[in-house]
């Protein structure tokens, strides 16, 4: 084929070209850190790093949620920890109390102060987390237990004024945990159990009464099937607690191999651009330099 | 017959004019040499007859005519190529930009904005009485909102400023057509009077090709050398009359054709492929909305308005009262999130489709996944008309093309022949001198 000037000039032009193209497609994923910087780089690459991305904003966000959930069962424990220490001391009161060398006047005292661990216990029973009444169910907005002086009433000394509803986070796809307790479980003995407030309140009237055997007999044991309730609820939040921490630490190692997929589908092998670009710069020199001389030569420099 | 003593003289006078206008004709290409669209041209010398009888030496040599060196067929060619190229650069000018408005893979695409939504649900979920996490559900919903607006309105933008360019091709391929029919006249007009009209048909050839990459053109070359020019089935150059180009047309290729494509087919597809998405989010997030139950213990309201991508918005009973998101299901109290966790649920949910086949982030991963595979054919098919293009126009430079050093041996070797006719002149001359001045003197 025959050569002319203005094909050299043509190539060497497309050539030059060419080359720093290359070179500045080089040195945008050295500067950048990415493998994919256009949909077109890769387009399976960059939908599979949207979607991995997705999926780890996912893992995150349940994580955060199973964090939260850990707190309010933490919450919960330190709460019902103080429940326990005042069943304890009422137990103590009691079994001091259904002694013979207790004098009525000793057994009225110890009556004034169950009446305050009372106090203590509906306060606690309408403890609040971040807003919310703890053991009010769904019904969270206002107070769940009202103290009521009428003995004749049959909710007496406690109603409660909150639901049996639970609350649910979601701690993996499809997984959810329970992060509540309601107080018709713990302090009402729904299903089975013993109305706590029920028995401390008939404890201070016994304790008033100087009614000896019922002190040590049904006092007794059913202060200690309220202990045993309040425990039991606790062991419950310990394992909770316990699951929270496997679903934790699963997540975290979830999002750690997200991310290193992550980072082999979209970041550059930093060394290996570097390379690329150190090529890519000495093809350029190169093809300057060629265009350099075949530009110059010609019959012209020959001829007197 | 009987030789004139002149003749000498009249084939060396010939020799001297046949190699000054090769030497014009060396020197018009070197002047030329850069000149786009120029074709090298060549002095054709030819002998001229002996005169008649027997052994007559001949009478020296003419120049035939002054060849213009091309090929048309590579010439056709390369229309076909501009007009390849020209429509695949089109379109990957368009879906370049397609992938600049869906921003995407980054932090700040639609993906995004979908993943903090269903975010702040979950975060709603753990915490339904929480003014701060209601009022965060509708900020993340406005943000998805917007920006489903924002991708609509710069696909509506591509398409307008795609039109302007259609029109203002459209213009300068009228424009063109009506100065190849003004070349046609001119051409035809100087072929007559026996004009050189080289220069003018390069500058013809030249048009010819801006028009290709432009539209798909056929071209046919008259005997009288005129050419005509279809676009499709219609003329656009018949002789010396142009004819207004029709958009309406079909064509084979071009830039026009290329934009048209971009207008009518590619950034409604993804217009289309964008409102399926955000109508369906906004049915889903509707429905599981209105299963729900607010603050106020009144049944969820519609949570997003609209009728697509470019009026989606939150409701504004909502926007103004964040108590009436219904994130509880039962209704029994504010502390219930169940709804909410369910709305967070619909993430992954299948809600695409007719049945429903994908869930909002694998349809949303096929656009992008199409657009970005559409981006690389598109830059691809551009790039091998490229290489085509060099490969013919190389050919065609084989052909044309004015090589330098090739010339100055042409210059040489006819200023050799010039200067040897000049010494033919002196020989005649010294002849003659001898004939006339010298001879017949003897016993002077």
């Amino acid at each position: 084929m025959r050569v002319t000037n203005s094909t050299m000039i043509n190539k060497a032009i497309r050539n030059v070209d060419g080359a720093f193209r290359r070179y500045i497609a080089c040195q945008e994923k050295v500067a950048s850190g990415r493998s994919i910087n256009h949909l077109s780089d890769d387009p399976h690459g960059a939908a599979r790093a949207v979607r991995l991305r997705s999926v780890l904003r996912g893992v995150e966000q349940y994580k955060r949620n199973a964090e939260n959930a850990d707190t309010s069962v933490r919450t919960y424990d330190d709460n019902l920890d103080k429940v326990g220490s005042i069943l304890n001391r009422v137990r103590e009161l009691v079994v001091r109390g259904a002694t013979d060398s207790a004098t009525p006047t000793e057994r009225e005292a110890m009556a004034v102060e169950v009446r305050e661990l009372f106090d203590e216990l509906v306060h606690a029973g309408n403890a609040s987390h971040l807003g919310a009444y703890m053991y009010a169910g769904h019904r969270t907005g206002k107070s769940p237990f009202e103290v009521i002086d009428d003995m004749g009433d049959a909710n007496w000394p406690v109603s409660y004024a909150g639901d049996s509803g639970v609350n649910r986070v979601e701690v993996g796809p499809g997984l959810t945990l329970e992060i509540n307790i309601t107080g018709e479980q713990v302090f009402m003995g729904q299903s089975g159990g013993v109305n706590i407030f029920r028995t401390v309140r008939q404890i201070e009237q016994h304790l008033t009464e100087s009614d000896v055997p019922k002190l040590s007999g049904s006092d007794l044991a059913s202060l200690d099937q309220a202990i045993n309730q309040v425990l039991k609820f606790r062991a419950e939040l310990g394992g909770r607690g316990s699951r929270l921490e496997l679903v934790i630490n699963r997540l975290e190692s979830d999002s750690v191999s997200i991310t290193e997929l992550l980072s082999k589908t979209e970041d550059v092998d930093l060394a290996d651009a570097i390379m690329r670009l150190a090529e890519q710069d000495v093809v350029y020199q190169a093809a300057l330099a060629a265009a350099a001389r075949s530009v110059q030569a010609g019959l012209l420099q020959y001829l007197k | 017959m009987l030789r004139s003593s002149f003749t000498g003289l009249e084939t060396a006078r010939r020799a001297l004019f046949a190699q000054r206008m090769a030497i014009d004709t060396t020197g018009h290409n070197i002047a030329n040499a850069n000149t786009p669209g120029y074709r090298r041209q060549r002095a054709e010398m030819v002998a001229t007859p002996p005169a008649p009888g027997p052994m007559q030496p001949g009478t020296g040599v003419k120049v035939a005519t002054i060849e213009r060196m091309r090929d048309h067929f590579v010439d056709m060619q390369i229309r076909h190529s501009h007009a390849s190229l020209g429509r695949w650069e089109a379109r990957s000018d368009c879906l370049e930009q397609l992938q600049e408005v869906f921003k995407e893979p980054s932090e700040i695409g639609l993906s995004t904005m979908m993943d903090r939504f269903w975010i702040a649900w979950q975060e709603l979920s753990g915490g339904a009485t929480d003014p701060g996490r209601r009022t965060a559900v509708i900020q993340e919903a406005s943000t998805l909102a917007s920006a489903f607006g924002l991708i609509s309105r710069q696909l509506k933008e591509a398409s307008d400023d795609i039109q302007v360019n259609i029109d203002s091709l459209v213009h300068s391929v009228n424009a063109t057509a009506e100065s190849i029919a003004r070349l046609n006249h001119e051409i035809v007009r100087g072929g007559v009077v026996g004009e050189n009209v080289s220069d003018l048909m390069d500058q013809r050839d030249m048009l010819l090709d801006q028009l290709a990459r432009d539209v798909n053109i056929n071209v046919v070359e008259t005997p009288e050398g005129q050419v005509n020019v279809s676009v499709g089935s219609r003329l656009l150059v018949s002789g010396v009359t142009a004819f207004k180009m029709d958009v309406s047309g079909s064509f084979a290729g071009g830039r026009i054709q290329g934009l048209l494509e971009a207008k009518n087919e590619i950034i409604p597809s993804y217009q289309a492929k964008l409102d399926q998405l955000a109508q369906a989010l906004k049915d889903t997030v509707n429905a599981q909305h209105s299963a729900g139950v607010d603050m106020y213990g009144d049944a969820g309201l519609g949570f997003f308005t609209g009728t697509g991508a470019a009026d989606l918005a939150v409701s504004d009973a909502l926007k103004n009262d964040p108590n009436k998101i219904a994130a509880s299901r039962s209704g029994t109290g504010p502390g219930d999130g169940s709804n909410a966790l369910a709305m967070a649920q619909l993430k992954d949910a299948l809600a695409i489709g007719t049945p429903p086949t994908a869930s909002f982030r694998d349809f949303y991963g096929s656009i992008i996944t199409e657009l970005g595979l559409a981006t690389q054919e598109s830059s691809r098919a551009a790039d091998v008309y490229n290489g085509v293009l060099e490969q013919q126009q190389m050919r065609r430079d084989a052909v044309s093309g004015v090589s330098l050093d090739e010339e100055l041996m042409q210059l040489i070797r006819y200023q050799a022949a010039y200067d040897a006719a000049s010494r033919l002149v002196s020989v005649m001359d010294e002849m003659l001198e001898t004939l006339i001045n010298r001879t017949g003197i003897v016993g002077r």
